[in-house]
């Protein structure tokens, strides 16, 4: 019998790039950044793909840095950066960490360094990893000053849409009938006179995860609340399959929620969470 | 020319799904503005990115007018949306005036920026905020034609010459140079090829005296040369209404292939494009406006059949009033302040005089043609605008004057008074407009998908011919279309559908076969190829030609 479907659905929104998180506050900023036009390096963590930070040159490397300005050092188990061209720059992204913003100290800790042309992926798909403290399979890294290295060739001037690093979500196995695929085109087809199809326009695919939870906890409830209190109707990434550390091309999307959130205690007192999600397929 | 399309975008056409691309391109005073309705995809290099945030963009529209002249202004609009992403462009930059280029391409691997067609070349006009939405207003460079020319003086002695001028150079003049819309933006070429197939020998003669917008002019010279300009997307471009010529092919549309369900009209043509007769007024005095008292000369050419019992039964008749087409025209007088910008159809052919009396009381006199008197002096102290009559008064002159130029002298000038070929270019418009016309020529309507925008490697463009073929349209000699020749008159891109919205004028052109002078060497009729017989054989006493025989050539 074939094996079934499992997995767990996880919400990546935590953030530690937007500068306020967990008690913590910092800044982030990049090594360079396009003066001709709007590309600032702020944009990465405002949610929006209509906008993007884009380095001023072809220099590399090029780095994204946080530096944490007061409270709490952040913590995170994930990266995920989408919208950019570091397949086709031929980059190689390195996550270090560091006590001090020279990141030179004997603190500095290279998390991973991964060529983003990895054999896995053919484009400029959306980049995932999972990591933890080197030699621990399960705790995330904390430390006050992040940085996102990026080598490329010389022929290429990087650009990044989104980038979040921060503490991934995971909710509980999903029951309800869903499909983690299902897409709806938005295409114009035009047919003549004689009934023959003359064009396919595709304008975008429009993913759609409605996720159902019945009977949950309250642990699991809290997840979902605070993730809406926090980050409200914004777009966020899910991720379906997305464990460990692979880097799974299709399987992390950038969606956002309905306007209502409404999970309703139920007559055996408990949890069905109800989220609808829709996204715009890359 | 029409734009020309890169052997990227045409693939992209043929393939059976593609993913429209519009970018706007802004240029402020310090940068670049790139706008999409989706997102650039790298394109293997530095590339250009624009911000995927239009929400709308409007159909844009090119449209000529057959029968009052003109085209018109293309004009689009588009909404940016996102509050944020656009005020900024508002504080701080001077929107108005300033360049706005449209380019219109695929999301596709390989599709490099350069492959984006840019189909429309403005500038904003307006802009207008709703809720989250900022809409601007984009309009070509017609839009100059709203100025006024002559530009007036302080005493209305403002003038622009004319006088025995090709009227193609008279409407390149009035667009580059009294308009002054910068080259780039004018099609030259296309002008002056135009004009040298077919208005090579034109001249019209008139002097501008009067301000009027500059696209009032252009229309007067567009229908009385049965011509159209128009704005291509890119330039403002030019067409005389003509048959192909041999060598050019015309694309072929269908029912199967190109006509999209539920799109087609069609109106008879009864009400617009039905003339049995027309009469051209010709000679303007230059005062008074459409009404034949106003005019010295007329043209009729009637087509007694066509309003015939057992045809369309009564005369539908074409009236133009020609404002250039002129039996006359005259040496300009060498006198400073002096500029004679008129002479009556009754001076006839010869040598006038005209004498000026400088000094303190300046005057002018008009000797006509055949006179052996001067007509009375025209007091012309305060400069402007003059009738000034011959002895014989039905023989006089309109002259602008500008008094601080005047000589202190008195002294006479013989003004030479030719003949221009008014009568053939009065003929030839009263004849093609009957011609073109005697049956109604059919309107239709449809749509095509965009996939169906380019022939040749070009954009299709308004003036372009189509053949068409469609059970669904018919007329008085057919129950269905085959290969009815169409002129283009209005391309409407609908870009929410992906579709094009085009009207069409039925042309007659498939009805007759005009003949072309061939080059040397060719063989006799029942030996040519399909490619020689485009050119014309003289026919039989029944203009046949062949051994079927077929229907002979005729001239345009």
């Amino acid at each position: 019998m074939a094996a079934p479907q499992e997995s767990k659905l996880k919400f990546f929104y935590n953030n530690i790039l937007t500068g306020t998180i967990f008690g913590s506050s910092g800044s982030i900023k990049a090594t360079s950044t396009e003066s001709t036009g709007d590309f600032s390096v702020d944009y990465i963590n405002n949610n929006l793909e209509s906008n993007m930070w884009k380095a001023s040159d072809t220099a590399s490397p090029q780095n994204i840095t946080f530096e944490l300005d007061g409270g709490t050092a952040p913590k995170a188990n994930y990266i995920i950066i989408s919208g950019h061209n570091l397949y086709s720059a031929g980059a190689t992204v390195a996550l270090q960490v560091d006590a001090s913003t020279t990141f030179a100290s004997t603190a500095l800790v290279t998390i991973f360094s991964t060529v983003v042309a990895d054999g896995i992926r053919s484009t400029d798909s959306v980049f995932f990893k999972n990591f933890n403290v080197v030699g621990d399979t399960s705790a995330p890294v904390q430390q006050s000053h992040w940085r996102i290295n990026i080598t490329h060739s010389s022929t290429y001037i990087p650009h990044i849409t989104l980038a979040y690093v921060g503490l991934e979500t995971e909710l509980a196995f999903l029951q309800a009938p869903f499909d983690p695929y299902q897409q709806r085109v938005k295409s114009n087809v035009n047919k003549s006179l004689g009934g023959y199809v003359t064009g396919v326009h595709n304008r975008y695919t429009e993913r759609k995860l409605d996720i159902r939870l019945n009977n949950q906890s309250t642990s699991v409830y809290a997840k979902v609340k605070t993730w809406f209190e926090a980050h409200g109707v914004q777009n966020f990434f899910v991720g379906w399959n997305a464990t460990g550390s692979t880097e799974s091309t299709g399987d992390i999307w950038l969606v956002r929620p309905d306007l209502d959130f409404n999970n309703p205690i139920n007559m055996n007192h408990y949890r069905d969470i109800k989220i609808n999600l829709t996204g715009r397929k890359e | 020319m029409a734009i020309v399309l890169t052997s990227a975008y045409l693939n992209q056409l043929k393939k059976g799904s593609n993913t429209p691309n519009v970018i706007i391109e802004l240029f402020l005073d310090n940068e670049t503005v790139l706008w999409t309705t989706s997102a650039l995809k790298p394109d293997g290099g530095l590339n250009l990115y624009g911000s995927p945030i239009i929400s709308k963009i409007s159909s844009l529209q090119s449209k000529i007018d057959t029968s009052k002249g003109f085209s018109t202004l293309g004009k689009f609009s588009f909404t940016v949306t996102g509050r944020d992403n656009w005020i900024k462009l508002i504080k701080g930059n001077y929107l108005k005036h300033r360049r706005v280029v449209r380019r219109e391409g695929f999301v596709a691997d390989g599709f490099l920026y350069s492959d984006y067609a840019i189909t429309f070349r403005g500038k904003i006009s307006n802009w207008n905020r709703k809720g989250d939405d900022l809409i601007i207003e984009v309009v070509d460079d017609l839009e100059e034609g709203k100025t006024k020319i002559p530009t007036e003086t302080a005493r209305k002695n403002q003038y622009i010459d004319y006088r025995n001028t090709n009227p193609v150079d008279a409407m390149l003049d009035i667009l580059s140079t009294q308009l002054g819309i910068d080259s780039t933006y004018i099609n030259t070429t296309a002008f002056e090829a135009e004009r040298d197939q077919w208005l090579a020998g034109w001249k019209v003669n008139r002097v501008l005296t009067d301000p009027k917008a500059g696209s009032k002019f252009l229309s007067q010279l567009q229908q009385e040369t049965n011509s159209f300009i128009f704005h291509d997307g890119q330039r403002i471009s030019f067409k005389v209404y003509a048959p192909v010529a041999p060598g050019q092919t015309v694309e072929k549309w269908n029912d199967n292939s190109h006509i999209l369900d539920k799109s087609l009209t069609q109106e008879s043509g009864y009400k617009d494009h039905h003339f049995t007769r027309a009469i051209v007024y010709y000679d303007y005095m230059e005062k008074g406006g459409n009404s034949p008292e106003n005019y010295q000369s007329i043209f009729i050419f009637d087509d007694a059949s066509a309003s015939s019992t057992g045809e369309w039964l009564e005369p539908e008749t074409k009236e133009i009033y020609s404002k250039w087409i002129r039996s006359l025209t005259h040496t300009q007088t060498t006198f400073a302040g002096v500029n004679i910008s008129y002479v009556s159809f009754d001076n006839s052919i010869g040598t006038g005089k005209l004498y000026l009396v400088g000094g303190v009381n300046k005057r002018l006199m008009w000797q006509g043609p055949g006179d052996t008197a001067f007509g009375s002096l025209v007091d012309v102290n305060k400069g402007g605008r003059y009738e000034i009559f011959g002895a014989s008064t039905n023989k006089s002159i309109m002259a602008v004057v500008d008094t601080s130029a005047f000589a202190a002298l008195s002294t006479s000038q013989d003004i030479e008074i030719t003949a221009l070929q008014a009568t053939v270019y009065a003929g030839q418009l009263a004849q093609k407009t009957v011609r073109r016309f005697r049956d109604p020529a059919s309107k239709i309507t449809f749509e095509i998908d965009k996939n169906a925008a380019a022939w040749k490697g070009n954009y299709i463009q308004p003036t372009d011919f189509k053949d068409i073929t469609s059970d669904d349209i018919f007329d008085i000699d057919t129950t269905a279309w085959n290969n009815e020749r169409v002129m283009i008159t209005s391309l409407r891109p609908l870009d929410a559908k992906d579709r094009i919205k085009v009207e069409a004028l039925q042309s007659r052109f498939s009805d007759l076969r005009y003949g072309f002078i061939a080059p040397a060497g060719y063989p006799d009729y029942t030996s040519a190829s399909i490619v020689q017989k485009e050119y014309a054989f003289i026919g039989n006493s029944s203009n046949e030609v062949g051994a079927t025989p077929d229907d002979g050539y005729y001239i345009w």
